[in-house]
């Protein structure tokens, strides 16, 4: 190792000469004039020493919060490291995993919280915040949800719930598509960013190789031989036609409103995806009329997968771009957090008229980490709300009264 | 607070210099990085946030770093690694001062080793014996995990003395 040092010996020859180092200094004084510091450092700093005695704080203030109204709904936007994630990840994905009473319904919602977990690493990349503890503490929760959600279609498969393992596996398929989509478009812009985020591609991969398996297989056993689940396919083929007329309207309804704000790569994306989505639906449409309802299933599936990947890409891409430049316009944020929830109304349609309520979750910004250890820390929480869900086309409601703790 | 980010300037505008100096072989180019380095981070502050005191280096480093990489991407062609290895390094005016020749014969040294290095490498390697950051300082920069950065590290010395050999054979 001697020789190694010994090459860079005379790297320290190499400084400002004095001339230099002061005349930078008087343009860096000079812009520190024009730009005085609005809280000063000292404060801050006690400030964040004493924050460590008070972990428990933010649990309290937001269990607080409750009971005014509004905060579980403002946490669901809270990043890692954010004052209310806690409250996000403690508190609003109890109510909903409650909620979620069957096994599709669980294995969504696993799902969702994996994406989210992709979709907060992108957001705090953006900004500029992702720590490397902090990374890899997310991936290890998207493990764990991916983990959960994978063993519940595997379950529902093992039941013999073949479409509703292949809904769901579509879904969280997709998802995890259009964040690789995703990533890789960022990074393609990016060395910085791709080395960051090296890892969690790379978990994303695994995952998505595993849910595309899961997926297929379902379908495979759905098209062959007889089962429960033909007949309920040929039930519901009817709602299936209407989910993914919908979801292409919807998608093209974002795709209009955002267009100019994405990137060409992204356009092409979206376009391409929507494109298909509305060839797979004819094609389903050509099935049906043959009587073959399991391939019109597989075809509407495929182009609910579609849409989702669009629209997942334009949300998430809005929300990192404009976390990326949040730098230079603060308010741009404020507008584009408007524009998710009322994205988020687009989808889960009857979501809207609950808005008296504080409770209610919609489901994408819904989060977890932990999922049982908390339990005794808390007590007396009761929150009522009507709480929508909206799982691979199981719309529901649930008016909901919960106890948590003792 | 404005007393405290000056004196970090003192304390750390010349190994910000070099450390730009020798990721960029490009003397005023690296004068330039390093007082918007300065810059950026005082925005940072200036906007409410906080940077413990130990966090400062780091956190200079790290901005830096950022910078410099935007700054490859920008200049892909003028910047290239075949480039570098033809011309080695930038040779300054110190080779002038009183020490001369050696350092002069230091600095061309250094030059054509860095130059052997693609940008990842020289990163890990401008860090670790030229600023003479630990691994876990380094990690922290970098946003990585000490343990792969001193894979970086040990790789970057392999290459370094495949080209030591082969240039004595």
């Amino acid at each position: 190792m001697k020789e190694i040092k010994d090459i860079f010996e005379y790297s320290n020859k190499i400084t400002l000469t004095p001339s230099e180092k002061d005349g930078v200094k008087r343009t860096l004084l000079a812009h520190m004039d024009m730009n005085p510091v609005r809280v000063g450092l000292g404060e801050r700093l006690k400030y964040q020493r004493s924050q460590n005695k008070f972990k428990l704080m933010p649990l309290i203030l937001a269990i607080l919060l409750t009971f005014s109204g509004g905060t579980a709904l403002a946490a669901n936007s809270a990043l890692p490291g954010d004052l209310l994630y806690p409250v996000k990840v403690g508190m609003n994905e109890k109510i909903r995993g409650v909620l979620a009473f069957t096994s599709e319904a669980e294995a969504g919602y696993q799902g969702d919280l994996a994406v989210r977990r992709i979709e907060e690493i992108e957001q705090l990349i953006a900004e500029g915040k992702l720590e490397v503890t902090l990374k890899e503490k997310i991936e290890e929760s998207f493990e764990k949800h991916s983990e959960k959600t994978l063993n519940l279609i595997e379950e529902l498969e093992a039941k013999g719930n073949f479409e509703a393992a292949a809904a769901v596996g579509a879904r969280f398929e997709a998802s995890l598509k259009a964040h690789d989509e995703l990533i890789a478009r960022i990074s393609d812009n990016s060395e910085f960013i791709r080395a960051r985020l090296e890892s969690t591609l790379e978990r994303l991969n695994s995952r998505l190789d595993f849910a595309a398996k899961a997926r297929v297989d379902a379908e495979t056993r759905l098209e062959s031989g007889e089962s429960e689940s033909r007949d309920r396919v040929e039930a519901t083929i009817e709602a299936k036609v209407q989910q993914s007329e919908r979801a292409i309207d919807s998608a093209k309804d974002d795709f209009d409103q955002y267009e100019s704000k994405l990137s060409d790569r992204i356009k092409t994306e979206v376009r391409s995806r929507i494109k298909s989505a509305e060839e797979s639906h004819a094609q389903g449409l050509i099935d049906l009329g043959n009587k073959d309802f399991v391939a019109a299933f597989i075809d509407f599936q495929s182009s609910l997968s579609l849409t989702h990947q669009a629209k997942v890409m334009i949300k998430s891409w809005m929300s990192f771009e404009v976390r990326f430049n949040k730098d230079d316009n603060a308010s741009d944020r404020d507008d584009l957090e408007d524009r998710d929830d009322s994205e988020d109304e687009d989808e889960d349609k009857d979501e809207s008229d609950d808005g008296d309520k504080s409770d209610d979750d919609d489901e994408k910004d819904e989060s977890d980490d932990r999922d049982s250890d908390d339990e005794d820390d808390e007590s007396d929480v009761k929150i009522e709300g009507d709480v929508d869900f909206n799982v691979n086309g199981l719309n529901g409601r649930v008016n909901s009264r919960v106890g948590i703790g003792s | 607070m404005k007393q405290e980010f000056a004196k970090a300037y003192d304390d750390f505008a010349d190994a910000i210099f070099r450390h730009c100096y020798f990721r960029l072989s490009n003397r005023e180019r690296a004068k330039e990085l390093m007082q918007e380095t300065f810059m950026r981070t005082w925005s940072y502050i200036e906007k409410g946030n906080t940077i413990e005191f130990t966090k400062i280096k780091p956190f200079l480093y790290k901005t830096a770093s950022n910078l410099i990489i935007d700054e490859y991407r920008k200049n892909k062609n003028e910047l290239s690694l075949d480039k570098l290895k033809e011309d080695g390094f930038e040779v300054v005016d110190e080779a002038k001062t009183e020490e001369g020749i050696d350092t002069h014969m230091g600095m061309e040294k250094i030059g054509k080793v860095l130059g052997q290095l693609d940008h990842k490498h020289r990163e890990v390697i401008v860090m670790r014996y030229i600023d003479k950051l630990e691994p876990k300082e380094i990690a922290e920069v970098l946003n990585d995990t000490p343990n792969n950065v001193s894979v970086k590290i040990n790789r970057g010395i392999k290459q370094i003395r495949r080209y030591i050999e082969d240039e004595r054979n």
